[in-house]
């Protein structure tokens, strides 16, 4: 059983915790263990966009987990708990005095949020050292009536994993605990300081996945001053460069260990020192195995990646040792800030509304993996294999900055689509003869000549076509018997210093959110 | 909808069938001459292993259904005796089995021609004789064969029900007319007569997983089709025309090719370069009339007061033939002539039989060219990346000109494990693109590419990594040698001449 797929659960002792609430006297917050009372229940409203259909918005779900207080009006949880919120509340556990909270900034790479809320009563945690495996760490929930469970764990791994709810990888502990965990965001303690939050728990193993102190220290710490300048990315891929014939092939010897740089992105730092076939040997002052591991003077043994997201900032710059021609050279690599927006098939992890048009009843958007992802647990099959093999083996790699890949998701029956109305999940190369692969170019075409009247997909060797006199009425006729209210989505083109990552944009969207519900 | 083509009955209880051998049987008013002519069919069947082509499958054997017709032939379905090792064939209430060959076998509309070498096996028979039209949807047919439940021939009854293009689950490409009929039709059908006024009209051959009273008989039309293929001793195959099409019922599409208002017809949006119509056809062209008669908006004509696909009329012609088409192109009138002739197509992956699948082993490597029945060994690992780009390569190799000069996509399909191999996991289903920096556009040009070395080294690259494999050249030729016998492998390939493919 996994914590994170029982939102329905977490929705059934919710309402019991309310009912409850009614009839006895609300619960002091129990300090047994000496543990400090900085845990407070985050109760949030979500409400996703359809992804296949963006205009529209799915059912409200609600979600509950944990913050823990760091500091006066601030409190800490992780990402995936205040994704898609459009209401976030707090209370005391088992308390129904609730107040409303929101973002301050949320990194979904890194499964971090810093909320603002009035945090009267509560302590602030203090931050924990880091920790190695081994280490003991004691573990707290509440039930309905917030009497405080307390429960022991021990750090059995310390590792690059993926996180629960983006593919994407970071800095994780694993541990063993002895309590039954049923929320995310509830803290892990050593020695009554913080050494991480609960991401996931795994009832069959007993096992969790804990975001640990470093990754949220560094993100609170980023966050305080401002601009949030987020995680940093090198710009490549890398391979282990185990087999003994490959690394004689490189002329590598015994002494000289190293990963092979398999591919750069175009205007990457990496891109300006490094190339395909080059051997890193050295990062940042670390030597780097074989295998890709260096040992981190905090946590031991970790994949080079750590060294990028976890000890180093975007702009900073490092020194690393390449191998190339058989010759070992120091070379001086500027980190960049991650950004999904260069991708060619962005993950839009935080499920952004898309950017669409409907024209002629024709949907039209860029290819996201959160598209791809909404067919479901069989989205592999279900969708186009070109689309999937896009994201699947191209979804880093635009041939041009900005490029993105058009779809036409599907077409909405009308009189004026008649013959087309069966194509869905194809690549649109053309529209009234212009390339097209960005949504900007889809919205200049259609400004530039009023409309699109000619559709080229990839798969077919001439045009669709439109009667022009025919679209404003259809589009009209379309909106309304489908009940579209906007029939386009255009993102404000954004005013942020080069340096400001995606997320930024992303907390005030969603701050604006959490505002307009309390209006 | 998932089509079932396991109508071929997997027999594990023959002893137990033996026994009921010998009772008398039953008159069926009217067709007791038509069921002396019904046969089961027995094969021991070895398929072949894509993961480990130097090997097949462990024998099986089934059972299925066949009858006699004219010329001292059996007709029957070709998934019955595909990959057979041994067939025997068995008359109604005759305890003899006879040993038979199969003579031709059409995997593309699943048909297949038997003879039995012992013609004391005809004794007393008299050929089935075929229809001379498709009955019509409420026609009652009955279906004889030998099922599954039993031992002894079997008579359902039923009505058409449908008669529609299907999918053929055999080749897991080809469509053809298909008759349904709700006549029950089960395992060990397969291959046995459809009649109408005792006449035959269809080969019972595919169901539908978890549907009721669906059964799928190859029509009239198509057996003749087969049957006419044959005449000269060589089975060709069905013609390719290769056209994708689209309805002109858009005003504004119609428009834009300038079609009168009083033309109809379908526009041509892709042409296979493999299919007849490659080089003559092109995308644009509005295909107005199909042998005289005249293609309406959806594609269908009018033919005998029925409305069918115009591709019946490409359905219905042989590969010698030719197809007349009336077309609009750019304003003009057009009248062109497709030859049509069957073109090896290398890249539509039908599934295959009765054909040792191609390898190659190197330092413990093993390459395989992409086909469908590997694909199908996949499983679980269908959902990595690696195998999602060869079901994309699959489907658009030819649409998103993937090919470039190959005539195969070679794969790194595993590894016999041994020191030499021991990091190459990660390259697994990944397509070979070069050895020692000499293309690899087919399974034979390994051998040549691995003649030369890389300064003493094989470097294998693949499509889209950047991380090739490596190998000391020196090593691998020992490492083979150690690895064949500990894998009981006979040969380190199978390699097909080019010019056989």
């Amino acid at each position: 059983m996994k914590l994170t797929s029982h939102i329905s659960q977490f929705i059934r002792q919710t309402v019991l915790a309310l009912g409850l609430a009614v009839l006895i006297t609300p619960a002091t917050r129990a300090e047994t263990n000496s543990l400090p009372a900085s845990v407070v229940e985050v109760l949030v409203t979500v409400q996703k966009f359809d992804s296949h259909f963006p205009w529209k918005k799915a059912r409200p779900e609600s979600r509950t987990g944990y913050g823990i207080v760091i500091t006066d009006g601030q409190l800490i949880t992780t990402e995936d708990l205040v994704r898609n919120a459009t209401l976030i509340e707090i209370q005391p556990p088992g308390g129904a005095s609730k107040t409303t909270a929101r973002v301050i900034e949320a990194d979904p790479r890194i499964n971090a949020a810093l909320l603002a809320a009035p945090t009267t009563g509560y302590v602030p945690v203090q931050w924990g050292a880091p920790l190695r495996t081994g280490a003991k760490i004691q573990l707290v929930q509440f039930d309905a009536a917030g009497q405080q469970q307390s429960g022991e764990g021990r750090i059995t791994a310390i590792q690059i994993a993926q996180l629960p709810n983006a593919p994407l990888s970071i800095l994780t502990f694993q541990a063993l605990t002895d309590l039954k965990l049923e929320r995310v965001g509830s803290p892990a303690y050593h020695e009554g300081k913080l050494a991480g939050l609960i991401m996931e728990y795994d009832d069959a193993t007993q096992t969790s996945l804990v975001l640990p102190t470093a990754i949220l220290k560094r993100f609170v710490d980023d966050v305080s001053a401002p601009p949030y300048r987020g995680i940093a990315i090198a710009g490549m891929t890398w391979a282990p460069l185990v087999a003994p014939a490959a690394r004689k092939f490189y002329g590598l010897t015994d002494d000289r260990q190293g990963v092979l740089v398999l591919r750069t992105i175009p205007g990457s730092g990496a891109a300006a020192v490094l190339q395909s076939g080059d051997v890193i040997l050295k990062w940042d002052g670390y030597a780097v195995d074989s295998q890709g591991y260096y040992t981190d003077p905090d946590f031991g043994r970790l994949v080079l990646i750590h060294q990028i997201s976890g000890r180093r900032h975007p702009g900073d710059i490092i020194t690393i040792t390449r191998w190339r021609n058989k010759k070992s050279e120091e070379v001086q690599l500027k980190l960049d800030a991650y950004s999904d927006s260069k991708s060619l098939v962005p993950l839009n992890i935080e499920g952004e509304q898309a950017e669409y048009l409907v024209e002629g009843g024709f949907i039209f958007r860029e290819l996201s993996a959160d598209y791809l992802l909404a067919y479901g647990a069989q989205w592999m099959v279900r969708s186009n294999p070109r689309l999937v093999d896009l994201y699947l083996t191209r979804a880093q790699a635009p041939t041009k900055p900005g490029e993105r890949v058009i779809i036409l998701t599907g077409v909405l029956p009308d009189p004026i689509n008649v013959g087309y109305q069966e194509i869905r999940d194809e690549l649109v190369t053309q529209l009234n003869n212009k390339p097209v692969t960005s949504m900007k170019d889809v919205f200049a075409i259609r400004d530039q000549d009023e409309g699109i009247t000619r559709i080229r997909l990839k798969s077919l060797g001439l045009d669709l076509v439109m009667d022009k006199a025919m679209l404003p009425e259809a589009n009209r006729r379309i909106a309304m018997l489908y009940g579209i209210p906007k029939r386009e989505h255009r993102k404000p083109t954004p005013a942020v210093g080069p340096l400001r990552s995606n997320s930024v944009t992303t907390g005030n969207q969603r701050l604006s959110a959490v505002q307009g519900a309390a209006n | 909808m998932q089509l079932s083509k396991h109508l071929r009955y997997n027999n594990l209880r023959g002893l137990l069938l033996a026994v009921a051998m010998g009772l008398p049987f039953a008159s069926i008013a009217g067709i007791d001459q038509q069921r002396q002519s019904v046969v089961k069919i027995f094969v021991t069947v070895q398929q072949e292993d894509f993961r480990q082509p130097w090997q097949s499958s462990p024998p099986m054997s089934g059972s299925g259904s066949g009858f006699i017709i004219k010329g001292k032939r059996l007709l029957t379905n070709a998934h019955v005796v595909s990959d057979a090792r041994f067939i025997e064939v068995q008359r109604e209430g005759d305890t003899r089995k006879f040993p038979a060959k199969v003579r031709f076998i059409a995997h593309d509309c699943d048909i297949a021609v038997l003879e039995v070498k012992d013609e004391s096996f005809f004794e007393g028979t008299k050929p089935l004789t075929f229809g001379s039209t498709l009955p019509s949807l409420n026609d009652a047919v009955i279906v004889l064969g030998y099922p599954m439940g039993g031992g002894r021939l079997s008579l359902t009854k039923g009505v058409v029900s449908r008669i529609d293009y299907n999918l053929y689950t055999h080749s897991s490409i080809d469509s053809h007319l298909v008759m349904q009929v709700d006549a029950a039709i089960n395992p060990g059908n397969s291959g046995g007569p459809v009649l109408f006024n005792n006449k035959v009209i269809g080969i019972a051959f595919q169901g539908i997983v978890g549907a009721q009273n669906i059964g799928y008989t190859i029509p009239l039309p198509v057996i003749e089709h087969f049957l006419k293929d044959i005449e000269d001793g060589v089975y060709d195959g069905y013609p390719e025309m290769g056209v994708d099409y689209l309805r002109t019922e858009n005003p504004a599409l119609r428009a834009n090719l300038k079609l009168p208002a009083s033309a109809s017809g379908v526009v041509v949006a892709n042409v296979d370069p493999y299919g007849a119509a490659a080089g003559l056809l092109k995308p644009r062209d509005v295909l107005l009339s199909i042998d005289g008669h005249s293609i309406a908006n959806d594609g269908s004509v009018r033919l005998d007061g029925n409305s069918v696909e115009y591709s019946e009329f490409i359905e219905r012609k042989q590969c010698t033939e030719t197809i007349n088409f009336t077309i609009w192109r750019e304003d003009n009138t057009l009248a062109i002539v497709v030859p049509l002739k069957r073109k090896p197509d290398l890249f539509i992956f039908r599934q295959t039989y009765d054909e040792k699948s191609e390898y190659y082993i190197v330092g413990g490597l093993i390459f395989s060219p992409l086909s469908r029945g590997y694909l199908a060994t996949l499983g679980a690992e269908l959902n990595t990346p690696a195998a999602q780009h060869l079901l994309y390569t699959a489907r658009y190799a030819k649409l998103d000109n993937l090919i470039k000069d190959r005539t195969q996509f070679v794969l790194l399909t595993g590894r016999l494990p041994h020191p030499i191999n021991t990091y190459c996991a990660s390259h697994f289903n990944q397509i070979l693109a070069s050895i020692n920096g000499q293309p690899i556009r087919n399974i034979s040009d390994i051998p040549e590419a691995l003649k030369k070395t890389s300064q003493g080294f094989h470097v294998f690259r693949f499509e889209g990594r950047d991380d090739p494999l490596i190998m000391d050249a020196t090593q691998t030729v020992d490492a083979d040698a150690q690895i064949l016998p500990q894998y009981s492998i006979p040969a380190f390939s199978h390699v097909q001449s080019q010019e056989s493919k």
